[in-house]
């Protein structure tokens, strides 16, 4: 079973609230979800949905048609046919002609419509004492009741609700993100909100205090990544998040990270550009960019959570790899993964260590920047009573001082060279899914990995021979990674959410690998399985 | 020169610097040097931050933890730092073009965010490491070796500014008078909050104009009488620059919470707080639910 439910409406009309209580309730009955929001960047009105997929087993990518489209006014109304698979059940209005006569809330519809969902899914009665909150008063929570009760009774049951479901969390990417960086330590988070990685911020705002920790919103993004890097430099876990146009603006502090040798992560959550471009959609074409961002050499970390639950542990690991090799790392998810909303198994902390890799002991001569050392060893101002640190943006000397020398010019560029030799060997390799003697073997990188992955499953189910092979640790890229997967005959087809094919081209650049064909989106959508399919029968015919 | 016993105080570091000969830069440092040490403090207690600069390369000077950061960027990374540990003492150093060009934004808004910092601003009023072009603070009309027929802006007034931002301690210094210099750079230190000193110094390579002569006839002690926790008299002081005279002191001072003291849920420095994975268990168990 899996069903493919649409909330569609104007911004301000309940979408959230209606996905909020199908989502909670059909999560504590065992069903796993997958929902995906697709709005416009505005405040009020506009045209929005949320799709909603719901599954007796985990589900990894959004679908195009609904199987139970609720429509909240009459412009969902209209396109949903379009939305719709052929037979499919549109819950309208118009079809609760007595729910006047129940409430005349003006969330009376929305309200039956979850009480509608809940009894398709097999919801039983009393759940729908669960659609209530906090935060409105007795008699609204009343209403909401007698609607949502209205909406059960008019509906027949068509699924049961799966057993288990226990020790499952919903989550979406963008708090995934967050608590990863909890996990890890995360002391100061400065931030300028920018959609779709405000969700990071708020997130964390949210648990400031109880989790003693400082967020601050930043004059600009510029101030945003410097502050992280100060934050850093004394001492603390230190992060930013900000979409493309922001990541453009912290540009020059990488490179300050980098020679400095201050760990600092960095969320960009991808949207389409340039520029302004879509400020509510998905994209995966930053990636050039944010592998060779900011002037000079030197050594960076870029990891693409392949999903939701990555989200949390690339995160984590972002600030454990930042420490070790005091480098930027740069987290680059995307509106899909940010504001996808998925049931994954509880995070795992237990099985955490936050490894600070500093040097704590009093030492004759230290040598903050000693050449020779490519991980761990740092200090920082008062980590030893006695130590004095000098962090520079400069080619310096050892200690930190600035130089023009040749010989310390040569060493400084030396030493990233061997420091990103390093990071390479301490990476993760691609994980290769599907068929072990696979025919055609697809390459892809972050959020992408979902939809392919349904893909993959469906293919291999119609009796075709294909392997994905999806990247979460995009930048640097071992020129050996590849030898394990290429094989003789061998269709290798790259997909990825932009027109250019950015890691086909990196990958290329340091494997020297080619890829024969590729399969690109690039209309600020997301995939979906069906999408690749069908071009995947496209390039069969060819 | 100011005549102190440099064997004894560990802040000064006796190093080469990459300053032109007679540059009023020496005395600043100089000046910073003792004040740091009449106030008791020990270089490990003190961060010197910058942004790029002449007057940036200072922290490189001084025997202190430094972080010298990009052009402009000294606030935002001052910010960063004192979040982390506000046990260290931060004294921000750099020129006009850093703080006010460049970095201007930050100014704005840290002061905002009142920073407990010593902000001190080598304000020669021209660029110096990139050799000569027009400041924020130079005058209208002056020329430079950019600014052939002179500058077309109108001069930024960095004290009437902050004291417009709302500014905690806002003072004017001379890197000629180290006596004044030294005193104002203690009663900022002595300050909780964002305190700025903005310092007059010659550029003796690139501004012609603005000189030791031109600013030792101009400048006089503010009068004992002026109320410096009057905001409107400050300000209508803080106008005056140039023939008219320019003001040397305190102008405007105002005890207001910090940054860090308006973050009431943190009570110690952040960087000794200790932080492990399961922390985050009990948000987890609400999500399960």
């Amino acid at each position: 079973m899996k069903q493919t439910i649409v909330i569609a409406g104007a911004a301000g009309e309940g979408i959230n609230t209606v996905e909020l209580f199908i989502e909670r309730i059909l999560k504590q009955n065992g069903y796993e979800l997958f929902s995906y929001k697709n709005y416009m960047s505005r405040v009020r009105g506009g045209y929005n949905f949320s799709t909603i997929v719901v599954s007796e087993s985990p589900v990894f990518a959004t679908v195009d048609k609904a199987d139970i489209f609720i429509a909240l006014n009459r412009e969902a109304h209209d396109n949903a046919e379009a939305q719709m698979v052929s037979n499919g059940l549109l819950i309208t209005e118009e079809r609760m002609p007595d729910l006047k006569e129940v409430s005349r809330s003006k969330n009376a519809f929305a309200m039956a419509a979850v009480g509608a969902v809940l009894k398709i899914f097999g919801i039983h009665e009393d759940e729908l004492h669960k659609i209530k909150s906090k935060k409105w008063a007795d008699d609204v929570n009343l209403e909401n009741y007698k609607s949502a009760k209205y909406g059960y009774d008019q509906f027949a049951l068509k699924h049961l609700p799966p057993r288990g479901g226990e020790g499952r969390i919903l989550i979406n990417g963008n708090q995934a993100v967050a608590f990863g960086a909890l996990s890890a330590g995360l002391s100061f988070y400065c931030a300028y909100p920018m959609a779709p990685s405000t969700g990071i911020m708020t997130t964390l705002a949210t648990y400031e205090k109880e989790q003693k920790i400082i967020v601050e919103q930043a004059e600009d993004e510029i101030a945003a990544v410097m502050a992280a890097v100060g934050a850093s430099s004394n001492g603390v876990r230190a992060m930013t998040g900000t979409s493309g146009g922001g990541f453009a603006l912290m540009v020059e502090t990488l490179g300050f990270a980098a020679v400095s040798e201050t760990p600092v992560v960095i969320c960009n959550v991808q949207r389409p550009g340039p520029a302004t471009g879509l400020p509510t959609r998905t994209e995966q074409a930053d990636l050039a960019f944010t592998v060779t961002a900011s002037q000079g050499e030197f050594s960076r970390i870029v990891l693409a959570p392949l999903t939701v639950e990555d989200a949390f542990y690339d995160t984590h690991r972002a600030f454990n790899l930042a420490d070790e090799f005091q480098v930027p790392v740069i987290i680059l998810t995307d509106q899909l993964l940010a504001d996808t909303t998925q049931t994954v198994e509880r995070f795992d902390t237990a099985s955490l260590k936050n490894e600070r890799h500093l040097l704590e002991a009093v030492v004759e001569d230290y040598k903050r920047y000693d050449f020779t050392r490519v991980s761990g060893g740092r200090k920082y101002p008062g980590l030893d009573p006695q130590t004095l640190i000098m962090t520079d943006s400069h080619v310096h000397d050892e200690y930190g001082h600035v130089t023009e020398a040749i010989e310390p010019t040569i060493q400084l560029k030396q030493k990233f060279l061997n420091r990103t030799g390093a990071i390479k060997s301490a990476l993760k390799k691609p994980e290769l899914y599907g068929s072990t003697d696979y025919e055609t073997l697809f390459i892809t990188w972050g959020s992408t990995y979902g939809a392919l992955r349904e893909a993959v499953d469906q293919l291999n189910d119609d009796g075709k021979s294909v392997a994905m092979l999806a990247f979460s640790d995009v930048f640097p890229i071992h020129p050996d990674v590849m030898k394990p997967y290429l094989k003789e005959g061998v269709k290798v087809i790259n997909v990825e959410g932009n027109a250019m094919n950015q890691f086909g081209m990196i990958l290329r650049m340091e494997t020297g690998t080619l890829f024969d064909h590729a399969i690109n989106k690039y209309d600020g959508r997301p995939f979906t399985s069906q999408y690749i399919i069908e071009k995947f029968e496209v390039i069969q015919h060819d | 020169m100011i005549n102190i016993n440099m064997s004894e105080n560990p802040f000064v570091r006796n190093t080469k610097t990459s300053w032109c000969p007679g540059c009023g830069n020496f005395s600043i440092l100089d000046s910073i040097n003792d004040a740091l040490f009449a106030e008791g403090l020990t270089p490990q207690n003190v961060l010197m931050v910058s942004g790029i600069g002449q007057a940036a390369k200072l922290p490189h000077y001084i025997n202190a933890h430094g972080l010298n950061t990009l052009h402009g960027r000294a606030i935002p990374a001052a910010m960063g730092a004192q979040a982390a540990n506000n046990d260290i003492k931060i004294i921000l150093t750099s020129g006009d073009g850093d703080t006010y060009g460049e970095g201007g934004n930050h100014f704005l808004h840290n002061v905002r965010r009142n920073l407990d910092i010593v902000h001190i601003v080598h304000d020669n009023q021209v660029y110096g490491l990139t050799k000569g072009q027009g400041s924020p603070t130079t005058a209208l009309g002056q020329k430079t070796r950019l600014q052939f027929d002179g500058m077309r802006h109108d001069a930024l007034n960095p004290v009437a500014l902050a004291i417009s931002l709302g500014c905690g301690f806002v003072a004017r210094s001379f890197s000629g008078d180290p006596v004044h210099l030294k005193q104002m750079i203690r009663a900022a230190m002595n300050h909780k909050g964002y305190a700025l000193i903005d310092v007059m110094q010659p550029c003796i390579s690139f501004n012609h104009v603005n000189t030791f002569k031109w600013y030792k006839e101009r400048a006089f002690y503010i009068p004992e009488t002026h109320d410096v926790t009057d905001r409107v008299k400050a300000f209508e002081l803080a106008l005056q620059f140039g023939d008219e005279g320019i003001p040397m002191g305190i102008l405007y001072k105002e005890e207001k919470p910090t940054f860090l003291e308006r973050i009431k849920h943190i009570d110690r420095p952040l960087v000794k707080y200790e932080r492990k994975p399961t922390d985050i268990d009990w948000l987890l168990d609400q999500l399960v639910e």
